[in-house]
């Protein structure tokens, strides 16, 4: 056993990345079984470039909300009060705007400072005063639909100006969406190719150049290709933009950066983690927040696309952000989880329901269909971590 | 006729043998002891009375009558009561449900309704009649260790019991906690029952039993009355001569003082604890459990607030708030892992080892894996980590690698004092000897050791120098050369050695 | 002193001496420990170092030799070091043939009041220029092929000597016919240098396993200490364990990955 762990050194170290997160593509079949369904019962309709930006504008918002709700799951912890914040990020935005007069940029900044705020005080009461996030959230749910239903005194806030609205229902015209297609493009070659250098520097295998080039042009095909679906309707939509570009970003928080791996480390053993000289806190903290700032954004595109503040924004997004981690494999015991995994679970859960109404499915049935759709999600994975271990 | 008789008892687990040839006697309203070294078979042969295992040969005979028990209800049946070595109980409930979990006297109208006011008389009466001072209403998480063992010793000994066996329950206990428990033992064994006390603590034969059974290597050793034997004696009978041969310890010049330790204390578990660590030193800490040995280790790395004393690392007065204060200082806290305690069971090999120093794999903002997995393969390889895929998570590792990758990251943060507690518990004994090779090298290397071990041979085997706790006190320090069983077993079971 | 002054002179340092200590380096400059932890952290991230446990060396793409690299001699060496470190000062110790026993030569050869008895030439020509040890070779005749002598004339100028430690070398090891030398002449020696001592030592790379050989020494629960590294492979590793016998298994905790 020595002996061979020690001489084959070279193969051990050299199939590394290119390995693939079985679960991440167990969803992504999934969704493609999900859309073929969808396709063939719609008769097409599901696959129209109008439907499909449609489905893309209501996952956005869900989207964004589950790449933070991620990263407190993964921390072991859980955050219930998400839909009242956003309603009432959303509220304070229209209220400024409305009532106030400000201007739209001013009043998405109020927005997301707000998020961040109630993002500290909810994670300064789990990490500092060690109340247990269930309560803490649960309390947050209540405490910010409240605050809603007194800031708002109870009416809808709208109109809004113009600019405002555009944030959550315009569309990039069509020549700079095809220009950040190309943006895009190149970027990806870049980081493949500086990847590709990396790894040849620190002596790894890397794959065969046809294999690479190969690999690059597909990229490129699909971004090519969603971007063609979204022009060919109206444009990328906003929200769906600034999807791509947060999801980026929490991609690279999650698995990249030393605050990403604590999290992971923390949720995973959180006594070996303070054991290993980890401030637990201060990094839990920062999850919240970073939650609490998704959620001042999540509250400004709603209120955008609504174009006005209801009392009501935002009930219950939550629970489809933690439905969205569940699908993506997130494991509610901390540890276990990914921001594209999540981002599929929206994405599941957004085509479950745009696929529904397509049918005309009654009400009931669209929860009942979406129930155990997320019990047979966990079960699955759970299955398979069975296997594994 | 005997209460119980075991005849020429014999058990093997994983092809080991725990227990050979065992015969021991307990007559009704018989103070019974049973005293042995970690690992002589104390608690197997607990478990055999108890039901919990089978015997492979021999007799159990219960009333002259032959028995084999299938599982730990029928012993339970036939009178026989066992208060394990671990806690057991219901901290939410009430010392009366506790004492009556499972048996709990039904409402003479409506069974399936507890009949709480009989059990609280029952409770009443029993504590009244042998002068137990416990509220039988209050919660049991309010109540002491001691009192909570009590209450154990109490389920045990108030539904009828026949023989009583006790797993080292006196081990954390107080003295006056202990002498209530014995108060109440004698007056149940002057009602005929029976009692095997299987203890760690000479003292406690001071105060109990009236016959001693002696276990070593899973063999009765000596058997006979209390008053026939000195303490001294049966130490002598416990400590096995033979020398530790193959623990490969290369003894390196100690060099410069890593840590010291004035005047530590943390009441009631630590009290006054003053040692010095040296750098190329393997500083062995005996000591039984609730000696306070653990609580030390906890407390030098950190993990622990003391309440008095200072600790002195590279010649400078350090005060620890937490681990982390620790760690940035070199040292590290290292314990058995049988479930993986001290990793991170989700994340893969690399990420586990490299968790301790980060900004060693980061480029500004981001961590740069490749050189992680480049950094993390040199340990891997060098301590022989046997991986099942080269991305394997740590939960799909071995017990023997899990350890290895704990070892591996504090290598990696280049840490100084190693404090390990019972590092080698559990492992198999190819894999005990690779831990020992690398404890060897750390030490050539310049770092300095804290060894904990429950195996004696082990111990002294590995260590330079070995300290012993007893009562959260040091008394005593041994050279490797002076320290025997006999003298180590004599101070950390509370005896004096000369 | 500025931290890019500090910088310049840890490299050259390192350029001279190859490895660093940080406490050295501390005392040297005479800022604290961690200061040097993290200017050698910033000597890495430039890959000019690698950080080991409790310094660094100079990143081996820059300097290291070739055959320095090779996996069996960094065995080799990792074996010598430890088997050095069992050598106490004042005493009289027996070297056997083979590159193993070459190279703990050379880790002894900064000893003082060492005495070393060999029949190998090339070990008494590798300690030729240590100061302080007094080296003695045995007489005897060369075995062909090698530096080693053997031979009646070998086996005369051992008798009456005693060792503290003999550190053996054997070509094989089995676990039924114990080790062994390629050449009887040898073995005769060796069966007499182990016939005077107690505490002999058998230094054991990969190469030796499972490998047989012309002239049994000695099997394998009869030599008592046994020094080699983690590549030991299991059978032997349990059959060690079994006999009680003393295995030491050398690490570079060091330097761990240096193979690269």
């Amino acid at each position: 056993m020595a002996t061979q762990g020690a001489l084959a050194v070279g193969s051990h170290a050299s199939r590394s990345r290119f390995r693939f997160d079985l679960q991440a593509y167990v969803m992504v079949i999934a969704l493609l079984v999900i859309w073929a369904l969808f396709f063939i019962l719609t008769k097409g309709t599901f696959l129209t470039p109008r439907n499909l930006s449609n489905l893309a504008r209501q996952m956005s918002i869900t989207g964004i909300l589950a790449m933070g709700m991620v990263l407190i799951i993964v921390a072991g912890h859980i955050d219930l009060s998400i839909g009242s914040v956003v309603g009432l990020c959303g509220a304070v935005a229209a209220i400024l705007q409305v009532r106030m007069g400000w201007t739209t940029p001013a009043a998405v900044l109020v927005a997301l400072m707000l998020g961040l705020a109630v993002g500290l005080w909810q994670g300064f009461w789990v990490c500092y005063l060690r109340v247990p996030a269930f309560i803490v959230t649960l309390g947050g749910m209540m405490i910010f639909r409240g605050v809603i239903l007194g800031v708002t005194e109870g009416q809808t806030i709208s109109p809004l100006e113009p600019d405002f609205v555009r944030i959550g229902q315009s569309f990039l015209p069509l020549h700079i969406g095809w220009l950040l297609a190309g943006l895009a493009a190149l970027c990806c070659i870049y980081l493949r190719l500086k990847r590709r250098w990396e790894r040849q520097r620190y002596g790894f295998e890397i794959l065969p150049l046809p294999l690479e080039l190969a690999a690059i042009a597909g990229i490129i095909f699909l971004i090519g290709l969603a971007v063609l679906v979204m022009n060919s309707y109206e444009g990328v939509p906003i929200p769906v933009l600034l999807l791509l570009l947060l999801a980026v970003v929490f991609v690279v928080i999650s698995r990249k950066t030393k605050f990403g791996r604590y999290l992971y480390a923390i949720g995973g053993n959180a006594e070996a983690a303070r054991l290993s000289g980890i401030d637990i806190r201060r990094n839990t903290l920062l999850a919240f927040v970073l939650m609490g700032l998704l959620c001042g954004i999540g509250g400004v595109v709603l209120t955008a696309r609504l174009n006005g503040a209801t009392t009501s924004a935002g009930t219950s997004f939550e629970m489809d952000a933690i439905a969205s981690c569940v699908i993506g494999g997130t494991s509610l015991m901390g540890g276990v989880g990914s921001v594209v995994g999540a981002i599929i679970g929206a994405l599941v859960m957004a085509s479950l329901d745009n696929g529904m109404v397509l049918l005309n499915t009654p009400t009931f049935w669209q929860y009942i269909v979406k129930g155990l759709i997320l019990m047979v999600a966990v079960l699955i994975d759970f299955q398979t971590k069975q296997r594994t271990a | 006729m005997s209460l119980l008789e075991l005849s020429r008892i014999g058990k093997s687990s994983a092809g080991r043998p725990v227990l050979q040839e065992v015969d021991l006697v307990l007559e009704a309203g018989q103070g019974h002891i049973l005293i042995g070294e970690n690992g002589a078979g104390k608690s197997t042969i607990c478990r055999i009375i108890g039901g919990d295992l089978c015997q492979d040969q021999g007799e159990l005979r219960l009333d002259g009558k032959v028995r084999r028990f299938a599982s730990p209800r029928e012993a339970r049946a036939l009178g026989i009561r066992v208060v394990p070595e671990e806690q057991a109980i219901f901290p939410h409930l009430s010392v009366a449900e506790n004492i009556f979990i499972g048996e709990e006297p039904s409402h003479p109208w409506f069974p399936p309704i507890v009949d709480r006011e009989r059990m609280f008389a029952t409770c009443y009466r029993f504590f009244r009649e042998y002068g137990i001072r416990l509220d039988p209403d209050l919660p049991m998480h309010l109540l002491g260790l001691g009192e909570q063992r009590l209450v154990e010793i109490l389920r045990a000994a108030m539904t009828d019991p026949r023989l009583i066996v006790m797993d080292e329950v006196t081990a954390s206990l107080s003295e006056p906690e202990r002498q209530m428990i014995f108060g109440l033992l004698r007056a149940l064994m002057a009602k005929g029952v029976g009692v095997l006390l299987v203890t760690h603590r000479l003292e406690d034969l001071r105060h109990f039993g009236d016959w001693v059974t002696v276990l070593k290597e899973g063999r009765v050793a000596a058997s006979g009355p209390l008053a026939a034997l000195s303490l001294p004696e049966i130490v002598k009978l416990m400590a096995r001569e033979r020398a530790p041969a193959c623990y490969p310890r290369l003894r390196c010049k100690p060099g410069r003082v890593l840590l010291v330790v004035k005047n530590l204390s943390r009441p009631p578990i630590l009290e006054g604890i003053d040692l010095v660590l040296r750098s190329g030193e393997v500083l062995g800490l005996a000591g039984l459990l609730g000696s306070g040995r653990t609580a030390l280790a906890r407390a030098i790395a950190g993990i622990d607030r003391i309440s008095g004393g200072e600790i002195w690392i590279d010649g400078r007065r350090v005060t620890l708030k937490n681990p982390s204060d620790a760690v940035r200082l070199g040292m590290c806290y290292l314990t058995e892992d049988p479930r993986g305690k001290g990793l991170f069971l989700s994340l893969n090999v690399p990420a586990n080892i490299t968790i301790t120093d980060m900004d060693r794999v980061r480029d500004g903002f981001f961590l740069n894996f490749y050189r992680e997995e480049l950094l993390a393969r040199g340990y891997i390889d060098e301590l022989g980590i046997g991986l099942p895929n080269p991305h394997a998570t740590t939960a799909q590792l071995s017990g023997g690698n899990r350890q290895k990758v704990v070892l591996a990251k504090w290598l990696y943060r280049s840490a100084r004092i190693f404090v390990l507690d019972e590092p080698t518990k559990g492992l198999d004994i190819e894999t005990k000897l690779d831990f020992y090779n690398i404890i060897n090298e750390l030490t050539r290397c310049g770092a300095g050791v804290i060894f904990i071990s429950s195996d004696l041979q082990e111990l002294r085997g590995m260590s330079d120098r070995i300290l012993v706790m007893y009562g959260g006190r040091l008394v005593g320090e041994l050279a490797k050369e002076e320290a025997t069983e006999e003298r180590l077993l004599m101070l950390a079971m509370g005896g004096d050695p000369t | 002193m500025f931290t890019i002054e500090r910088l310049q002179r840890i490299r050259r340092i390192l350029l001279e001496k190859k490895r660093v200590e940080v406490t050295e380096l501390s005392q040297v400059f005479g800022v604290s420990e961690s200061t040097i932890r993290r200017d050698l952290d910033k000597l890495e991230k430039e890959g000019f170092l690698r950080k080991t446990y409790g310094g660094a060396v100079l990143a081996e793409d820059s300097v290291v030799a070739p055959e320095d690299n090779d996996p069996l001699t960094m065995e080799r060496t990792k074996i010598a070091r430890l088997a050095a470190d069992m050598v106490g000062e004042g005493e009289a110790i027996f070297l056997g043939g083979g590159p193993v026993c070459l190279r703990l030569a050379a880790c002894l050869a900064g000893r003082q009041r060492l005495t070393v008895v060999t029949n190998d030439l090339e070990i008494a020509v590798e300690l030729a220029e240590a100061p302080y040890v007094n080296v003695k070779v045995t007489g005897g005749e060369l075995i062909p092929g090698t530096f080693s002598l053997a031979g009646s004339g070998a086996l005369e100028s051992i008798r009456g000597l005693c060792f503290n430690k003999p550190f053996l070398a054997p070509t094989g090891a089995d676990l039924k016919f114990g080790y062994a030398v390629p050449t009887l002449g040898e073995a005769q020696l060796i069966r007499a240098v182990t016939a005077v001592t107690q505490e002999i030592v058998a230094l054991l790379d990969r190469t030796v396993f499972g490998r047989l050989a012309l002239a049994p020494v000695a099997g394998l629960a009869e030599i008592p200490t046994v020094v080699t590294t983690n590549l030991l492979p299991h059978d032997f590793k349990a059959f060690y364990l079994a006999h009680q016998v003393k295995v030491f298994t050398a690490y570079e905790l060091a330097q761990p990955g240096a193979r690269r």
